[in-house]
């Protein structure tokens, strides 16, 4: 393969590393926007993974052995499950902070631990009949790709997935900034306090937010682990990994979805360039390295520089309690 | 949005409170209160810190629920159990710790949590008609205190209340700033509304209020009205017996320079400019005070004074009293001791002048080595090289209570005798802490100032805020300082620790300590202090005698620059 | 004044809220916490039932013989080996979290340690007595530990970099690191990197992890004294608490966040070291195994008192090791049983803070009160419950009371106009119709200064065991009232 070709199918390969990376960073943002430090997200994405898997085994056993798999209905009906599961990982989480006022690290941590063991111990046990064919199906939305060269190659030759995760972040972005649940959000999660008394149900948003978050992060897991089926990722890094990195990219996007869309997509190139670069052992993990030093200087440079703009929301990682004196 | 005129209200509208009772844990916030507001009348709740003011129209307002007793609007009962159902009666609240998101504009405040939307001309139509001055546009964190407070304001108005309730409104305001809000109430007055002020400042209650209700711990005493009533019985009212509200300001002569600053210039935390070029002189035995809006360099200055924040130019000479020490040859030989003496510079054991022009030298040397001349020299040290802790055990000593309750020299988590050992932790043995001094200064403290704790091993912050105060202060005074620093001392506290308070500092300056007092009540500051000092953004506007200037001019100096 | 009242009605209240509680006595909270506490292991049996049907006994005997089994003394052994394992993690972590220095990088720290002791256990010239390898690895493993703390403490100190995320990044470099580490180290081929040959310790008492008991006790003794009773400790509660405080009385606080991470670091590198050479005698990057979280679950349970995190430790140990024994028992895969398990636990525990810390209290009933026309009548009458008249008087009284409100809350529900919601309201009407009734009683008797003890059955045998009968038997009970009251209206 010369140069050229590697590149398409490498930039190929980040396109869709990147997805998982965008959703799972998306539905951060918007935890993060709401004042929850939620570091159950890499749980919550499993969470999605095992409702991903859930819902494309129970499609493939509706379907007839003769029948093909619609490629409309086998992204539709993961993403579906992995909706609820990561809603319900959301909920877990919110109910633990918002209404058990617990400590918000404590939670998350708690969370990934029993996501990583609940989904595993259930993928796992998972019959592996017609998924390859499922994995097929899955893989682009427009067929005809092909035909359009190294355009094809890179850009329409992803999954639906892609596509939707790109419009959800940009969705996202939107709503965040331009309308009024957007403000009333920003609010909560900069001063509960002030949105309370504004007669904005901090509460509510708090656990709307967080359910809502955890869908998207969820869809980021099913995603990986539908895909994985495949072979297509070598990588052997478990999804826990990916939502560490991905709540990096919401730091180092500032907590902007649209800037989230292109940090993704660098982390997923430092996170597959390993696997495209031979050579001895220390050039292959000094590569592994990479993405964990590149967030590390993103979060020395953004504490040096600690500008107003960039800022966290102020109430991140602390409960709001109203008879607090 | 903005509630119709007041001849279509066909019902007098009415808050009444009945036995309303609020517990904090073993703190009876209010007990068992009952007394009721008119429609639009300027109702004034009095009372001190700690009387329960807060809590009562937190109540009313949806942040708390109460425990027992109930809230009638209009003779209906109602379930208030969130600021949106008070909204929902047209209820509002201005808290004295404002709620706003810093990162918006004073537009986007606004619009929080509204059903319906709203326009920029709007805000500006509010604005003209009730003679509010606030630029939409500007985001909080650029804004004064009193714009923010302007803000506040007119968010609850733009809820549709009818029912504007203001916690301590005056706090935070120059005179000025007083008179043009008082101007904004009897507006609003005139267009229908009920205002409610919570507040403790007896002159204000009486320019602007129709009826005043007086809360005294917890506990409902009366309601009067304005025009039978008088500073005098309301502050009698409030305390429970008769009090002398005359703070005592001794006259003693000044000695000499302590503090000599020159061209004094420092940035905050934040790296922007809070003081430029103060100069100023503070004498011992003296009380200075510092007057000024919330944010005009007060804290940086005593910060940079006390080491804790680097100056970028400027110089702070302290002249350290020492203590009297015998002349002894190590110093001088005899040809300088007779120079000096002659110069004025020793005196003998007993005080009186010592002449030296008629002893021989065997006597000169005869009365050195017997310690019998005595050397009383200033020593002046600059701050500028010294590191905080150096700068306290010189006796430059800092009690700083700002805006959060437990203020910076306290650690709330840790009980009395941890907290005594803020000072002296360093000097146990072999690493290992000595808590037996603090313990014993604790207790000390403890009686002397009538401080109600438990006992000295309760935690700091589980203390009212008068008595956190007072072991503030009384660790501080304790350690007999050259110096002592206080801003804001008796914020949060009832009027018999604020004397009590005041008295210490009266005390101190007899005992030759220089102070300086940053407070926010100008009728203090004005009976209290012997010069007044008034920062203004950052530099200083004015240095007066309290004597001989009226209130409304240091409120001119406040502002001016 | 219509409107406002029937917003109030409109918008949803949730009938519970929560207030803090204040002053709870020692042995109430502890109580709930050994409730919670059983109730985990108890939750972690139903979990194992559910997976794996029938074995709820033998889960339960299973965990038993896997901590407690007197007959081979090495379960007991390994047992108090992994609370000390546990023990020393948390303490380590203790004074940093005490400063309010999250830090979630103790896996990677351990790791790092372990990489390092490992490194000179093996390459180590194997001329040299085992006791000096062992103590070059401990010393080693030590350097380790203090460099991987001490970085993220140098960045917070100096540019209050978030610690959690620098830490968790740590983690991920250490365990590349690790990886890195073992394929360069072992020859050809084979993914594991074999028994240490010296370097060890020899086995004590059926484990070669004896001496990690002996550590975790002195550790024990030396965070107790270094938290409460030195110098340092005292910094560090001043610095955790208020920054300015401390600056104010002349602290340097970056000496401070420094030199605890140094104590940190020190001790995971005695872990390391103790991990590779006494307990486990190999290395591989996941040799950690999701300890260093756990262990700062401990500490943050333990409300960073040595005492607590002592029970707490024992407590996950006794978790992790009986169900790790008892998934192999009903075959199950057992690192993914027990991290189930162990996150049901830690769940739990939380819980049962919050409900230490906290009381729930129900809104004042108001829906009832504002009937004032038809109430002023029965309002301030006293019934006596044994005189048979009244009681009667009681019963018709009462039946005309919930007859009104009946027909409030039917009109109410006829006048929403859009068809669905009328359909749903209706349904969620008859539903609840036990707790109308209930309402209404206790509103009534509330008036009448009336207590019935029925009520509170229901509140001991929980709603959910009683409510089909009490459906049942409330729509009989009023079938009756409601004859009676007819009868008495048309009499």
């Amino acid at each position: 393969m010369n140069f050229f070709d590697t590149a398409v199918s490498f930039l190929s390969l980040a396109i869709k590393f990147s997805t998982v990376f965008l959703f799972g960073a998306t539905g951060e943002i918007i935890n993060q926007k709401s004042g929850h430090l939620n570091m159950g997200t890499p749980g919550i994405m499993y969470f999605g993974a095992l409702g991903g898997v859930l819902g494309e085994r129970i499609y493939i056993m509706c379907t007839p052995a003769e029948m093909p798999l619609n490629s409309v209905l086998i992204v539709l009906i993961p993403v579906l499950f992995a909706i609820i599961f990561g809603a319900f990982g959301g909920l877990i989480f919110s109910f633990f902070t918002v209404t058990l006022h617990c400590n918000q690290n404590v939670t998350g941590l708690t969370l990934t631990t029993l996501g990583v063991g609940v989904s595993c111990l259930f993928i796992s046990g998972m019959p592996m009949d017609r998924m390859a064919e499922a994995g097929l199906q899955m893989q682009s939305a427009f067929p005809g790709y092909k035909s359009l060269g190294w355009f094809g190659e890179i850009f329409l030759s992803q999954s639906w997935f892609t596509y939707l995760g790109i419009v959800i972040a940009i969705a996202t972005a939107i709503i965040i900034s331009k309308t009024k649940v957007g403000l009333n959000l920003r609010a909560v999660g900069e001063n509960a306090a002030a949105a309370d008394s504004a007669g904005i149900n901090v509460n509510a948003y708090r656990y709307i937010a967080t359910i809502i978050g955890g869908a998207i992060a969820g869809i980021g897991g099913a995603f990986y682990e539908l895909d994985k089926t495949k072979g297509m990722f070598n990588i052997a890094d478990g999804i826990d990994a990916f939502g560490w990195l991905a709540l990096c990219i919401v730091i180092f996007s500032m907590w902007k979805p649209l800037i989230a869309i292109f940090a993704s997509f660098g982390f997923a190139c430092l996170s597959i360039l390993p696997s495209f670069v031979s050579g001895n052992d220390y050039i292959t993990y000094g590569l592994k390295i990479l993405p964990y030093l590149a967030t590390l200087l993103v979060l020395i440079i953004t504490s040096i520089i600690n500008s107003k703009k960039a800022q966290a929301p102020a109430s991140l990682g602390v409960t709001y309690f109203r008879e607090d004196r | 949005m903005v509630s119709p005129p007041a001849l279509l209200i066909t019902f007098m509208e009415n808050i009444r409170f009945e036995n309303i009772t609020k517990i904090f844990g073993s703190i009876v916030a209010n007990n068992n209160v009952s007394f009721s507001i008119d429609t639009g009348e300027v109702f004034c709740i009095l009372g001190e810190n700690g009387s329960g003011k807060t809590t009562l129209l937190n109540v009313l307002a949806g942040i708390y629920k109460q425990d027992e007793g109930r809230v009638y609007i209009n003779e209906k009962e109602v379930n208030i159990n969130s600021p949106k159902d008070a909204y929902a009666h047209k209820i509002g609240m201005v808290h004295q710790h404002f709620k706003l998101v810093n990162v918006f504009t004073a537009f986007e405040n606004i619009s929080l949590g509204s059903k319906t939307k709203y326009t920029v001309q709007q805000v500006v139509d509010l604005c003209n008609k009730y003679g509010f001055k606030l630029d939409p546009n500007k985001r909080v964190y650029d804004m004064s205190v009193s714009e923010k407070q302007t803000l506040e304001i007119v968010k609850t108005l733009f809820r549709g209340v009818d029912t504007l309730i203001l916690d301590e409104p005056t706090a935070v305001l120059t005179p000025q700033e007083i008179a043009h809000l008082f101007d904004i109430i009897r507006n609003m007055k005139k267009d229908g509304k009920t205002i409610v002020i919570i507040t403790h400042k007896l002159n204000e209650v009486m320019e602007i209020s129709d009826r005043i209700a007086i809360l005294r711990k917890g506990e409902y005493i009366t309601t009067v009205k304005t025009s039978e009533t008088n500073e005098k019985q309301l502050a009698e009212l409030m305390v429970g017996h008769k009090i002398d509200l005359n703070i005592h300001r001794s006259k003693i002569p000044t000695t000499g320079v302590r503090l000599h600053i020159e061209n004094l210039s420092a940035v905050n935390r934040d790296g922007e400019i809070a003081i430029k070029d103060i100069s100023f002189d503070l004498y011992g035995s003296e009380i200075l005070g510092i007057a000024g809006i919330s944010g005009s360099g007060q804290k940086e200055l005593l910060e940079t004074i006390a080491g804790l924040n680097k100056e970028t130019s400027g110089s702070i000479i302290f002249t350290n009293p020492k203590k009297e020490q015998p002349v002894t040859f190590f110093h001088k030989n005899i040809k300088q001791i007779r120079e000096l003496a002659s110069q004025g510079k020793f005196h003998l054991k007993d005080g009186s002048p010592c002449d030296l022009t008629n002893k021989s030298n065997k006597e000169v040397i005869e009365m050195v080595n017997n310690e019998e001349i005595i050397f009383y020299e200033d020593e002046i040290i600059d701050l500028k090289y010294k590191k905080p802790i150096e700068i306290r055990d010189l006796g430059i000593k800092l009690s700083f209570v700002p805006e959060d309750r437990l203020g910076m020299g306290l650690v709330g988590s840790m009980d009395l005798i941890d907290n005594m050992m803020l000072r002296s932790f360093r000097k146990g043995h072999a690493g290992l802490l000595d808590r037996r001094k603090p313990a014993a200064l604790a207790q000390k403290i403890v009686d002397e100032l009538e401080v109600k704790t438990p006992n000295i091993h309760t935690q700091v912050k589980k203390l009212s805020g008068g008595n956190i105060q007072k072991i503030l202060v009384g660790r501080e005074l304790s350690s007999r300082p050259k110096i002592l620093m206080t801003a804001y001392p008796v914020r949060g506290l009832d009027i018999n620790s604020s004397y009590l308070i005041y008295n210490l500092l009266d005390e101190q300056k007899k005992k030759g300590t220089s102070i300086i007092f940053v407070g926010e009540d100008l009728d203090v500051l004005m009976a209290l202090c012997d010069r007044l000092l008034v920062l203004s953004n950052g530099h200083i506007s004015g240095i007066v005698d309290p004597t001989k200037v009226s209130k409304e001019e240091i409120g001119l100096l406040m502002t001016r620059g | 004044m219509e409107k406002v009242v029937s917003k109030e009605k409109k918008n949803f209240k949730f009938p519970l809220y929560v207030t803090k509680k204040i002053g709870l006595p020692a042995w109430k909270y502890w109580l709930i916490r050994i409730v919670g506490i059983l109730g985990a292991f108890l939750l972690a049996g139903i979990v194992c039932t559910i997976l794996k049907p029938g074995t709820f006994g033998l889960f339960f005997s299973e965990l038993f013989r896997g901590c407690f089994d007197f007959s081979d003394i090495t379960t007991i052994v390994e047992l108090l080996v992994l609370t000390s394992l546990l023990l020393l993690i948390a303490l380590a972590l203790t004074p940093a979290f005490k400063m309010k220095f999250w830090n979630i990088g103790a896996e990677g720290q351990i790791l790092i340690s372990c990489l390092v002791s490992a490194g000179i256990a093996k390459f180590a010239p194997s001329d040299l007595p085992n006791i000096v390898i062992l103590i070059m690895a401990c010393g080693g493993a030590i350097v380790a530990g203090i460099v991987w703390s001490v970085i993220p403490a140098i960045f917070k100190a100096f540019f209050n970099t978030n610690e959690t995320l620098f830490t968790l990044m740590m983690n991920y470099i250490a365990t590349v690191l690790g990886g890195l580490a073992v394929s360069v180290w072992i020859k050809s081929g084979s993914q594991s990197f074999g028994l240490l040959k010296q370097g060890i310790f020899s086995e004590i008492m059926g484990s070669t992890g004896t001496l990690t008991i002996v550590f975790a006790i002195l550790v024990f003794i030396l965070v107790f004294f270094y938290i409460k009773k030195s110098i340092h400790g005292y910094e560090v509660t001043v610095v955790g608490e208020s920054v300015n405080t401390a600056r104010y009385v002349g602290i340097n606080v970056r000496k401070v966040i420094i030199r605890t991470m140094i104590f940190t670091g020190a001790i995971m590198g005695l872990i390391g070291f103790l991990i590779v050479c006494a307990i486990n005698q190999t290395f591989n990057d996941s040799i950690v195994g999701g300890k260093g979280f756990t262990g700062v679950l401990i500490a943050w349970l333990g409300h960073f008192e040595p005492g607590e995190i002592l029970l707490f430790s024992f407590l996950a140990a006794v978790m992790e090791q009986g169900t790790t024994t008892a998934a192999s028992a009903v075959s199950m895969s057992s690192f993914l049983f027990s991290s189930i398990c162990t996150g049901i636990f830690f769940f739990v525990i939380i819980a049962c803070e919050f409900f230490s810390s906290y009381q729930i209290k129900a809104h004042h009933n108001k829906e009832f009160m504002s009937y004032h026309g038809e109430q002023k009548a029965l309002r301030r009458k006293k019934y006596s419950v044994q005189d048979p008249s009244e009681k009667e008087q009681y019963r018709k009284d009462f039946a005309a009371f919930f007859i009104t409100i009946k027909n409030e809350k039917l009109e109410k529900i006829k006048s929403e106009k859009n068809g669905f919601k009328r359909f749903v309201k209706t349904i969620g009407y008859k539903i609840s119709y036990p707790f109308s009734w209930m309402k209404a009683r206790r509103t009534f008797n509330k008036r009448n200064n009336k207590h019935f003890s029925f009520l509170n059955l229901m509140k001991i045998f929980g709603y959910g065991i009683t409510y089909p009968v009490f459906w049942i038997t409330c729509h009989i009970r009023f079938a009756k009232l409601n004859k009676k009251a007819m009868k008495g209206e048309n009499a």
